[in-house]
């Protein structure tokens, strides 16, 4: 197995257990040069497992790992520092042991984009949650590492230091390639470029958001409006083209077996019914109930 | 800043510079003190029993200091040890280290800057000792107490090595701690074992004694079966610390 000059990690049916515990299985992704690759999944699904192995913290059961990275950055979720040293030491450290030369200057540079440069020769004790996850990341990104993965940076971050975090991970985009693991939905919309679904150990989709959307987002849901839901919902249910059919206050939400399907029989079904329906809509899915529905 | 700097910065900002040259001297002091006032509070607490108690000598004083020393020192280096080679107690650090140096990379500052603080500590509490033991004792036998602290200087490599060799199977500070501690006591009384127990680690930690009671140099089998014991278990734990997994 071997990575395309456009490709900065490869992986080939990763398993993972622990003991008789299977965390990871058959777990394939690739990973483009210069991108943010969201690693999405309920908590337990294997996120930060498969982040390790790939910064080589743990050792995958089978399966193979390909990456053409010189410099891998790793950030865990909660980063933690020894509480006597400053931000600086903290970041000068962590350009000490970078594996090529780097300006001392770097040093203050990453800091201040952190928006630490305040707070830069503080003891790290005295550090907020916020402020760890930003000094965690300006440690991580100092040494300019091709590869930078991300756990969870901005999980339990107020909403001002989520976006702090994810205007930071925006910037990196292709400058590093970034792997990000997330259970928060919205940043991985707002920063990811292709994502990979990890559910109970499993990659259950890797794609482009927009693809995931197209398939799963789109199209196979509709919201009938009526006076009389009961009656639309009993004439839906046995509908072989009906996957799913709730009531949701005035309305009735059809979930259809394809979009095809759906799009060829709602309208027509609609019109024969006898109770009044005063609209047929397409709803558009959002990112969450897609998840949901590939992770179940 | 670099992992030689971070040790140097830990020995200071956690005041470990300070608290273990402290248990030490006040070994130093304690040992001589109570040598000199034992015959006193023997006195005072016999309830008008007439108890003769000989002059305390110069050699009781250092025999007192030592018995501080196999106690206390002990704990002390063992839990500073503990705290300095139990680097991936906290998950986060370890990753902050791990993904960026090798285990010999991040084991070799800690190893000589506690051993280096550990040694200067015993060399300073031999110090305050024999000179306490001049002022109110009377002259001790000093080159038999320094050649008995450095002995026990290559001792306590042996100490850190167990340390470090613990920590690479068990991550809490506490846990290592507790388990060294018992390992050192446990070791310490192999020197009971006819034939072998002369040349183990434990009789290093005797030498100032029986060196003071006219007894001969012969610790060079103890010497280099300690330092290969000591090479053995650093070795041991890079290779563990390497295979554990973060």
């Amino acid at each position: 197995m071997t990575a395309t000059p456009e490709q900065t990690v490869v992986t080939s049916s990763i398993a993972k257990a622990y003991g008789q515990t299977k965390a990871l299985s058959n777990v394939n992704i690739s990973v483009d040069r210069g991108s943010v690759y969201g690693l999405v999944g309920p908590n337990g699904a294997g996120k930060t497992t498969l982040l390790s192995l790939l910064a080589g913290l743990r050792t995958p059961t089978s399966g193979s790992i390909v990456m053409v990275a010189s410099e891998v950055g790793v950030l865990p979720d909660t980063p933690l520092f020894d509480r006597w040293l400053t931000g600086r030491e903290v970041v000068s450290l962590a350009r000490s042991l970078a594996q090529k030369e780097i300006a001392e200057a770097r040093i203050s540079e990453v800091l201040e984009t952190a928006g630490l440069s305040d707070a830069a020769d503080r003891k790290v004790g005295g550090y907020s949650r916020g402020m760890l996850q930003r000094l965690g990341l300006a440690s991580t990104v100092v040494a300019d590492p091709d590869l930078i993965l991300l756990d969870e940076p901005a999980a339990a971050l107020d909403p001002k230091g989520r976006k702090e975090v994810l205007d930071l991970v925006r910037a990196l985009k292709g400058r590093s390639t970034v792997i990000f693991s997330s259970h928060i939905l919205d940043d991985v919309e707002q920063v990811c470029d292709t994502i990979g679904i990890l559910s109970a150990g499993e990659i259950v989709y890797e794609g482009s958001l927009e693809r995931l959307l197209a398939i799963h987002g789109t199209e196979r849901t509709y919201r009938i409006d009526t006076e009389d839901p009961g009656a639309v919902v009993a004439s839906l249910v046995d509908q072989e083209w009906v996957e799913t059919v709730k009531v949701v206050g005035s309305s009735v939400i059809v979930v259809g077996s394809s979009a095809v399907a759906v799009r060829e029989s709602i309208v027509r079904h609609a019109g024969k019914l006898s109770a009044p329906v005063t609209a047929v809509t397409p709803i558009k899915r959002t990112l969450e109930d897609v998840f949901l529905e590939v992770t179940e | 800043m670099n992992l030689w700097r971070l040790e140097w910065l830990r020995m200071l900002r956690t005041y470990r510079i300070l608290v273990l040259p402290g248990l030490f001297i006040l070994s130093g002091l304690l040992g001589p003190a109570l040598a000199k006032i034992l015959p006193d509070l023997l006195k005072e607490v016999s309830g008008g029993i007439e108890i003769t108690v000989p002059e305390p000598t110069p050699y009781e004083g250092i025999v007192q200091y030592l018995g501080n020393v196999e106690q206390l020192g002990l704990v002390g280096i063992a839990i500073f040890a503990a705290m300095s080679m139990s680097f991936d107690a906290k998950r986060e650090i370890a990753v902050f280290l791990r993904s960026r140096a090798s285990i010999p990379r991040i084991v070799a500052p800690r190893f000589v800057t506690t051993f280096g603080l550990a040694a200067v500590s015993v060399l300073i509490g031999a110090g305050v000792a024999l000179i306490l033991t001049d002022v109110l004792l009377g002259t001790p036998p000093s080159a038999d107490v320094w050649t008995g602290a450095l002995l026990f200087v290559v001792y306590v490599g042996f100490i850190i090595a167990v340390v470090t060799a613990i920590a690479s199977f068990v991550r809490s500070v506490l846990v290592t701690s507790v388990i060294a501690i018992v390992a050192l006591i446990v070791s310490g009384l192999l020197y009971l074992v006819p034939a072998v127990g002369d040349a183990l680690p434990g009789r290093l930690t005797r030498a100032t004694v029986e060196l003071m009671d006219g007894g001969a140099f012969e610790y060079w089998p103890a010497i280099g079966v300690t330092v290969v014991l000591s090479a053995g278990l650093m070795w041991l734990a890079t290779n563990r610390f390497a295979g554990r997994e973060v």
